[in-house]
């Protein structure tokens, strides 16, 4: 294994923790990548990959409530405006609808499970 | 290239469907269904050179299955894709068998998983972009694709209801099954919900079960039985293991598989009398009924509506009631090859569709993940 290989997830979590939504982009085939490798899953290249921000708009593509007895949560896919597709939640007392625009919430020294998205406006 | 029609079905075991009964393990299941198979086929284990077999019960599969079974195989396959794996092995064993790699194969699978804690048993672990937000596995990822096909399309929890109640009247006429109560669609919306769309009465069954298969190449097979079942074409296609790198929830890898298997097997969905479609929820109909072509995407809702899957419906689809009413021992792949023979065979007593002489099964395995179809004929098909 070369040495010069940074491992991807910690270099994601550290960015989320100083409140910045990272993805990967190559620049090869343009392609943007989450979640994070240590290739690209579009042409294979290991060098080609860069890290960029996220503006956390994008619009929900589906979601589901989860009924339980120790009280209900959703499960939502988001689609980011940058090209990528990624697994959060929504708050459950405004819950916005399929295909609304949709914009990340971090909260301070956010781990993933920590992140939500709230109705555009609203954010 | 996989010539049609090269190997055939010559046995079919199940054992333990429903409820097994305390003491039994997966492999005591797996036991009595391959020893089932094994007769039917007029074999012993000492003639089986081929094993396929996958759970969620063992790490090493096929050195379990074939250390308790007493088969020494010479070509051996535990591809798990998951619940679709079955089909996926019956495409594998009739590529081996042509190739010469081995001549009589045993597909076996077996769980008691509704003796053992009552709930679903896997061994799948998410991803670690999906992990932190705890969604219920694997349901909310179905929940997700119904959610997506309700904005789409329109699809309401009626349209649901309908596939799960054509599930309960085939398997009122299946005896054995699990869940042979019939359901009006009142009954349905009322369920409890579990991960919204979905109800409890649209997800699959939880029971024991295990269920066993015997192929070997079709010359053999002619003078073993006469009701031999021909393996015309299979294929299979994954593009993600996770739902959130699924690119389109409405768009499965059956869209390859399903048109692929009928090329292979030279044959058109025109020629199918019938279909196995992996039923694991409710939406899994619907998609896989569009995705294989037998409407275009929005429409399997009216067909089935309509034109109808149940009895005397227009297209017979899980003639047995499926995971949805049969039986669901976590992984049901196994049983769409063993409804389907028992179909082609002519034995399928009060639910037997009439003429049966090609059906097409469709397994699914992990969240709409791995995909596989297979296209049996009988007889005279070859």
């Amino acid at each position: 294994m070369s040495t010069d290989v940074i491992p991807p997830w910690p270099i994601f979590e550290r960015a989320l923790q100083q409140g910045r939504l990272t993805y990967q982009f190559c620049s090869a085939c343009q392609l943007a990548i989450y979640y994070p490798r240590t290739l690209c899953p579009g042409c294979g290249r290991t060098g080609s990959i860069d890290w960029r921000e996220s503006s956390g708009a994008g619009v929900l593509y589906s979601k589901t409530r989860i009924h339980s007895r120790r009280g209900d949560h959703i499960v939502a896919l988001i689609d980011l405006d940058e090209g990528f597709r990624m697994m959060s939640t929504l708050p459950l007392e405004e819950e916005p609808d399929i295909g609304e625009r949709v914009k990340a919430v971090l909260p301070r020294e956010a781990q993933l499970g920590d992140v939500y998205f709230v109705a555009e406006e609203g954010a | 290239m996989l010539s049609s029609g090269s190997s055939a079905i010559i046995g079919i075991g199940e054992a333990g469907i429903g409820r097994a009964g305390e003491g039994f393990d997966s492999l005591d299941l797996m036991g009595l269904a391959a020893a089932d198979a094994m007769s039917d086929a007029g074999l012993a284990p000492g003639d089986i050179d081929g094993l396929f077999c996958t759970s969620s019960h063992y790490a090493m599969n096929t050195l379990e299955a074939g250390e308790y079974l007493g088969i020494t195989p010479r070509f051996t396959d535990a591809t798990n894709i998951g619940g679709a794996s079955f089909v996926s092995h019956l495409l594998h064993a009739a590529a081996a068998i042509e190739a010469g790699l081995c001549r009589n194969a045993l597909i076996v699978y077996g769980s008691t998983q509704l003796s053992d804690s009552g709930g679903l048993q896997s061994a799948s672990t998410l991803n670690r972009s999906e992990q932190p937000f705890q969604p219920r596995y694997p349901v909310s990822m179905y929940a997700m694709a119904t959610a997506r096909h309700m904005h789409e399309y329109g699809t309401t929890r009626t349209d649901l209801a309908r596939v799960a109640i054509a599930a309960r009247d085939w398997a009122q006429l299946t005896p054995g099954a699990y869940r042979p109560d019939p359901m009006t669609i009142e009954e349905a919306l009322e369920s409890r919900m579990v991960s919204s769309p979905l109800s409890v009465v649209d997800c699959c069954l939880v029971t024991d079960g295990a269920g066993a298969v015997v192929i070997t190449d079709t010359t053999t097979a002619r003078t073993v039985r006469d009701d031999f079942v021909p393996v015309l074409g299979a294929a299979e296609k994954h593009w993600h293991r996770s739902i959130g790198q699924m690119p389109d929830l409405m768009s499965t890898a059956a869209r390859i598989t399903g048109p692929l298997a009928l090329e292979r097997a030279s044959r058109t969905l025109a020629d199918v009398d019938f279909m196995q479609l992996y039923d694991a929820f409710t939406i899994n109909v619907i998609l896989f009924l569009e995705d294989l072509g037998v409407t275009p995407p929005g429409q399997a809702t009216a067909f089935i509506r309509d034109e109808g899957i149940g009895p005397g419906g227009r297209l017979p689809v899980n003639t047995n009631g499926g995971g949805l009413a049969y039986c669901h021992p976590g992984m049901y792949g196994i049983f769409l090859i063993i409804e389907a023979v028992r179909q082609l065979r002519g034995t399928a007593g009060e639910r037997q569709v009439p003429d049966s002489e090609i059906g097409l099964i469709h397994g699914n395995g992990a969240v709409l993940s791995g995909q596989a179809t297979a296209i049996l004929g009988c007889a005279g098909s070859v």
